[in-house]
């Protein structure tokens, strides 16, 4: 902090902040915060998945004093309801593009803050409106919204097809409402920044791939988000003023159409931030430039492109035209080969490397593993045949929590055991680290694998208790084994939780650049000040060049080193 | 802005930041209206619209279309006034004929809602009433955003940065009205 004058008070440098970088922690901390209501929403849809109908622990008599603990078939389709939501907009994409993005896009390019800094600051408060919004539907007549994180109409629509349709629905509206205004002008500052704020000599194909994925997450949200709006205002003013837009007389499919041309490319949007991460920590603990550097970003513009057209493989139960159907598969079809390409890109970067195998490596290696693995999957259910069959199954909840739990969140672990030093000037433990990391992995798979197999059963999402058909009398023991593993996945997050706290207190200090990194977020201090750096930088090489045959001094920084002006 | 880096040592491309953000942030509108307009076509393909002829004044909205277009014909004056005080005159017709056509608006749903009809009367009218209400919230925030930057011009004598790029806001809110008067009254 060498240029600051006088010291801003605590209120000022942490609350009221218009530094990136505060920002972004901001956005870490909030999304931390909202995980609390995403994960016990979700360790509660497995409680009663494992043991329907039993007082729930810790909370049930809380929230169920009139039936001693156990919970209520409508509180159910809460739960999953909520879940979706909290864990979609106010977890990963907040973690990904608000955290993530602030925190990373201006040091990553050599700037000494956002395009916008006030912009940035009201793109952050308007979460917590958001978030409350979304809590209140609990307060509202009816409880809270329980259309499911989709709210496909006329669930949505009419006041007394669910408990929440009452009040909780338009809460859910305006909460999604909220979060999306922010995300698109968090995402504008994004992009101006990046087209405008790169340190002299850093071309566009000089950028980490970090940021090109955070730039084209930008895009994505900047497209899609306003046609989300598009629908949510349709199905508000269904609600408030009785318009027929999902009515009987309009056609609710309309909702679907609008509602997907968001939501697939919002996949995108939580998954490629994690593939540039991942991208980036690969290549510094492998201590080897990536391999494939443009293909990389050509690929993920294409991921990008032909996410906007495949939306309608959400729909394929829908009734529409099977040779559009044709169409959307084919489309779907087409992803595999960019994805493709991203895996192989994360592979070949570690043929012939020398691998140091930190915590942050290891969670980078996992994301490749878990979305392959979630990927194939993907694959798969585009063939329109095979998603009739396995439509609204647990199959579909498996895939989809691969990606965005093996694939967003593993990113997001390999970020934050990556960043963590230059955020705090400090290393995590390296062995806690390492612990985290292969509970971590062994209980994903042990949540997530097992849902193929009751899927294909038949086991369809969203049923408070599958076990009332005799058909599916014999998935509540593949459903204890889920439980259990949630649970101790759950707990097993402490340690990261525990590793944090420790090492804010006595994690060993670091310099500026600790993993003996390239890109210019090593030249700050750690942490970095206000405006970041201390000298000027100029750009004269891009972010890989390692040589892993050399032990010592194998790596070259993107900046020039000049003395200070 | 903080830190240290100025224009000349940056890379990109020579736009100013705010235009540039202006640019994205009505590509992101365009798609707001897109998704509704493109709502009201398929519904209009789905369902059709029926049962609402005669009820709106075709020479009203004419009316209220040639004085929002007027506005942003007064908006470009506006721009390139050298002198304060005709600045200051062209910045009045451009609101003046803005607010006219709000209150145009607001007469014909007070005329629309005397004769019985809501938004809840039938497919149609809630197409129509969402889309003007839409689109009317914009042109509020224009007036607004115009009022709050044509008076720091006005002050200074000339327009800047910031009221060019309302002035591009506006035109936005002008092109999606005449689509809107091509869909919803004429066609």
């Amino acid at each position: 902090m060498s240029d600051s004058q006088a010291k801003p008070g605590w209120f000022s440098s942490y609350v009221w902040s218009l530094d990136h970088k505060t920002i972004g922690i901001q956005f870490l901390v909030f999304s931390m915060l909202m995980l609390v209501f995403g994960l016990a929403s979700s360790l509660a849809i497995r409680w009663q998945l494992a043991w329907p109908w039993t007082q729930m622990p810790v909370v049930g008599r809380a929230l169920f004093p009139e039936t001693g603990g156990v919970p209520t078939p409508e509180f159910y389709t809460v739960l999953f309801t909520i879940h979706g939501s909290v864990m979609i907009f106010f977890v990963v994409i907040p973690l990904l593009t608000g955290w993530l993005g602030n925190y990373l896009i201006p040091l990553m390019i050599g700037a000494g803050d956002m395009a916008f800094p006030r912009l940035n600051a009201l793109s952050f408060w308007l979460m917590p409106p958001a978030a409350i919004a979304m809590l209140a539907g609990f307060w509202s007549e009816g409880g809270a919204a329980s259309a499911g994180w989709t709210a496909y109409p006329p669930l949505s629509t009419s006041v007394t097809t669910t408990a929440g349709g009452a009040g909780g629905q338009t809460w859910w509206l305006v909460s999604i409402t909220l979060s999306g205004i922010a995300s698109t002008l968090g995402a504008i500052n994004y992009i101006t920044t990046i087209v405008k704020l790169r340190a002299p000599g850093l071309d566009w194909f000089r950028l980490p791939l970090t940021v090109w994925a955070l730039f084209i997450a930008a895009i994505l949200q900047l497209a899609g988000l306003p046609v989300l709006t598009a629908g949510g205002l349709m199905q508000l003013s269904d609600r408030l003023f009785e318009t027929q837009f999902f009515s009987a007389q309009g056609a609710p499919i309309l909702w679907q159409h609008l509602f997907w041309f968001y939501g697939h490319p919002a996949v995108y949007v939580v998954i490629l931030p994690a593939m540039g991460v991942v991208s980036d920590v690969l290549s510094v603990h492998a201590r080897k430039g990536v391999f494939g550097y443009r293909p990389m970003v050509y690929s993920m513009l294409a991921i990008a492109g032909l996410g906007f057209l495949v939306w309608g493989h959400h729909m394929f139960v829908s009734g529409m035209n099977p040779s559009i159907a044709l169409a959307f598969q084919i489309s779907t079809t087409l992803i595999a080969l960019p994805a493709g390409v991203t895996v192989c890109h994360g592979l070949a970067t570690l043929w012939g490397s020398r691998i140091r195998f930190t915590a942050a490596m290891l969670f980078a290696l996992g994301f490749v593993a878990l979305f392959v693995t979630g990927g194939l999957s993907g694959l798969w259910l585009t063939s329109t045949p095979v998603d009739v069959y396995v439509h609204d199954t647990y199959v579909v909840v498996g895939h989809f929590h691969y990606i965005v739990f093996g694939g967003s969140v593993f990113g997001l672990f390999a970020a934050f055991y990556h960043w963590f030093p230059k955020m705090t000037g400090r290393m995590m433990h390296e062995g806690l680290g390492k612990l985290h990391f292969a509970g971590t992995f062994i209980l994903t798979s042990g949540v997530f694998l097992l849902m193929h197999q009751i899927g294909i059963a038949g086991m369809l999402r969203r049923t408070a208790d599958p076990y009332v058909y005799e058909s599916f009398a014999h998935l509540r023991e593949p459903n204890l084994l889920i439980t259990v593993s949630a649970i101790l996945l759950a707990l097993w997050q402490l340690l990261f939780f525990v590793n944090i706290a420790w090492s804010l207190r006595a994690g060993r200090r670091v310099g500026a650049n600790p993993w003996q990194a390239n890109s210019l977020e090593w030249e700050a201090a750690s942490p970095p000040g206000h405006g970041n750096f201390s000298r000027a930088l100029v750009v004269e090489a891009g972010p890989y060049e390692y040589q892993p045959s050399r032990t010592e001094g194998d790596n070259r920084p993107q900046a020039r080193t000049i003395s200070a002006p | 802005m903080g830190g240290a880096v100025t224009q000349a040592t940056l890379s990109g491309p020579r736009i100013e930041p705010a235009r540039l953000a202006l640019w994205i942030f009505l590509a992101s509108e365009a798609l707001l209206f897109a998704g509704l307009i493109g709502g009201y076509l398929f519904l209009a393909t789905a369902r059709g619209y029926a049962g609402h002829e005669g009820a709106l004044s075709v020479p009203m909205a004419r009316a209220a279309t040639g004085l929002l277009v007027a506005s942003s014909v007064c908006a470009v004056q506006m721009e390139r006034a050298k002198a304060r005080t005709t600045l200051l005159r062209w910045w009045l017709a451009t609101l003046l004929l803005g607010v006219a056509f709000l209150g145009l608006q607001i007469h014909e749903y007070q005329v629309l809602l005397e004769a019985g009809i809501a938004p809840n009367s039938s497919l149609y009218w809630s197409g129509f009433f969402l889309l003007t209400a839409v689109h009317g919230l914009h042109v509020l925030v224009g007036l607004m955003a115009l009022f709050w930057l044509g008076s720091d011009a006005v002050r200074d004598g000339q327009a800047g940065l910031k009221l060019e790029l309302a002035c591009v806001y506006w035109h936005f809110v002008d092109v999606v009205w005449i689509l809107l008067f091509a869909l919803l009254y004429l066609a």
